[in-house]
């Protein structure tokens, strides 16, 4: 029996401007509740919407960036539904005639093309809470706040790729600063649309629409999820109902919300709002303004920085650690040291810790002092992994940590001479190794004066002095 | 043709409550504006653009500017409600 899955997503995105969709209320992220408020967005009667230029040309810049068709001529429309999350009855979406059409996002990784129905504006809505008391408190700061809606084809066949397509999608709208693209905040989230087929014998289960995804990893567990409640009802004969599903991520479930009935929304065209068009001239412009997008930064950083294609494909994921990569060498002449760093110990701990390299104590500049004091040969290497370690948690400068902990590499000959004349009188019988040519035990004295320095001599000179006195014993 | 199940259907999505009766007098009136409204389906409409407003609109774009003026006090936005806590619209629990 072989099942094929069939993905596709909708993805809603808040547009970070800084006023809502169709009125001059503030988009700031919370506030007191129901203080970023007008007449437009809480539907008072007689007021009248008036469309947010920003918003239309970050809509416009986030279809050039997936490769869209951008339609001069759109218009909105109203969508019916009886819900207390927007108070006009309706939300003023794009139904008919969206801005943009025809895209697509390449996944070279699998070799696929996820093609892209359309990316249309509209507007958030409130916020609910539902309390433990049996109530619920209603905000409308968040209605009307501009978002993108980008509905892609089901095109996608495992939740890894539905993991790839929103990695890239997410790096491409943080690279047009057109929204912050945090999930756990909700200026991004994702629905996924899913069922599974089976051509040789016929079989097909009705499409599951699953929501309240949290996380890029909840998309993928949920899609698991999925493809077996699916395959376990068609092969015990039945079948999935259309439905509107919630993940719950403390079970790893995902649950029924609601049967899906045919086209509830009856949607009529916004009135108020006459056709939205965007010319030629404009699209032009905003085209000549798009800020690099991951896949040019990543061709010019191997270009630039001479490093090996993994590398800058790592670095160019995120624009901060791109950012981060691009400060730090104009602090310090050595691109693969600075690449090797970030993409090793740095971006491991920012990784355990679950943060943006923005979130945490590093900067380029002290990054930049660190590796420098590598460079000098004033710590070695291994000390540098520790002292980025303390940097982490105390936040202190590197020259400081080293300074205080006292862990300067030691190249005072003197120093160094006495240590391994300590070492070698304590080792006569390396010393006749040494003698008998075993080039071994060059290795194990100069390990032991390493170790008496508690890893703050300098290896290459210890090396150097300890062979030095080896042979004059001769 | 429009069929008392689509009467019904549309007044539950509305959420308006019709009798049998009720249901019946809409049928023959819907009906009959419906057929009247059909009439304009025989023009012939190729190349024309949609018309979605008889006036021209006054500002196609609002510049994206915060306008203080128009945002309300949480006084006034929460007025004519009948329950209120810590500034919220307060409701029955509604999940879904």
């Amino acid at each position: 029996m072989s099942f094929k899955t069939i993905i596709g997503l909708e993805i809603h995105t808040e547009l970070m401007t800084e006023t809502k969709m169709f009125c001059g209320c503030t988009n700031e992220f919370g506030g007191d509740a129901n203080t970023h408020c007008c007449p437009v967005c809480l539907g008072l009667p007689g007021a009248l919407p008036r469309i947010n230029e920003t918003a239309i040309e970050y809509a416009v810049k986030s279809g050039l960036a997936l490769n869209c068709k951008i339609n001069t001529s759109s218009q909105t429309d109203r969508k019916h539904y009886f819900y207390v999350d927007l108070t006009k009855g309706y939300q003023t979406s794009q139904a008919e005639r969206p801005i943009c059409e025809e895209g697509f996002i390449e996944l070279e990784e699998v070799g696929k093309k996820v093609r892209i129905e359309r990316i249309h504006v509209e507007e958030d809505t409130g916020k609910l809470n539902h309390t433990e008391t049996g109530e619920t408190l209603v905000d409308y700061n968040r209605a009307g706040v501009p978002l993108i809606e980008i509905v892609t084809r089901p095109d996608m066949s495992t939740g890894e790729e539905a993991r790839l397509f929103l990695d890239k999608l997410r790096a491409r709208l943080k690279y047009l600063e057109v929204s912050d693209v945090r999930m756990e905040q909700g200026s991004l989230r994702c629905d996924v649309n899913i069922n599974i087929v089976d051509e040789e014998r016929g079989l097909k289960s009705n499409i599951s629409e699953i929501k309240n995804l949290n996380s890029f990893r909840a998309v993928e567990k949920a899609i698991e999820f999925e493809e077996n409640r699916h395959k376990e009802l068609l092969e015990a004969g039945k079948n999935t109902i259309k439905e509107t599903r919630r993940w719950d991520e403390s079970v790893g479930e995902t649950i029924l919300m609601r049967e899906k009935g045919d086209s509830q929304y009856r949607f009529i065209t916004e009135g108020d709002i006459g056709v939205l068009n965007v010319d030629e001239k404009w699209i032009e412009d905003i085209k000549n303004h798009m800020p690099e997008l991951p896949a040019e930064k990543k061709s010019r950083f191997i270009k630039d920085f001479s490093l090996p294609e993994y590398d800058a494909e790592v670095l160019t994921q995120n624009k901060e650690l791109a950012n981060f990569y691009e400060k730090t060498v104009e602090l310090i002449d050595d691109y693969s040291m600075v690449s090797n760093w970030i993409m090793g110990d740095v971006l491991r701990r920012i990784k355990d810790e679950e943060l943006e390299i923005e979130e945490t104590p590093l900067t380029p500049n002290l990054l930049a002092e660190l590796l420098n004091l590598i460079k000098a040969n004033t710590i070695s290497n291994n000390v540098g992994k520790k002292v980025l370690r303390t940097l982490f948690e105390t936040g202190k400068s590197p020259k400081q940590i080293v300074e205080e902990e006292g862990l300067s590499q030691i190249s005072n000959e003197d120093e160094l001479i006495e240590m391994i004349e300590k070492i070698i009188s304590e080792n006569e019988q390396s010393i006749e190794d040494y003698r008998a040519g075993k080039d071994r035990a060059l290795g194990f004295l100069v390990g032991q004066v390493m170790k008496i320095s508690r890893g703050k001599a300098n290896p290459q000179l210890v090396s150097e002095k300890m062979k030095e006195k080896l042979d004059s014993l001769k | 043709m429009i069929s008392k199940e689509d009467i019904k259907k549309v007044a539950d999505l509305s959420m308006i409550n019709l009798s049998e009766q009720d249901i019946k007098c809409m049928e023959e009136k819907l009906v009959e504006s419906i057929q009247r409204v059909e009439i304009l389906g025989q023009a012939n409409t190729d190349g024309v653009e949609p018309l979605l407003q008889v006036h021209e609109p006054i500002e196609e774009f609002r510049k994206d500017l915060v306008e203080v003026d128009y945002i309300l006090d949480r006084e006034e936005v929460l007025v004519n409600t009948k329950e209120q806590q810590y500034g919220y619209f307060k409701l029955l629990n509604i999940m879904d």
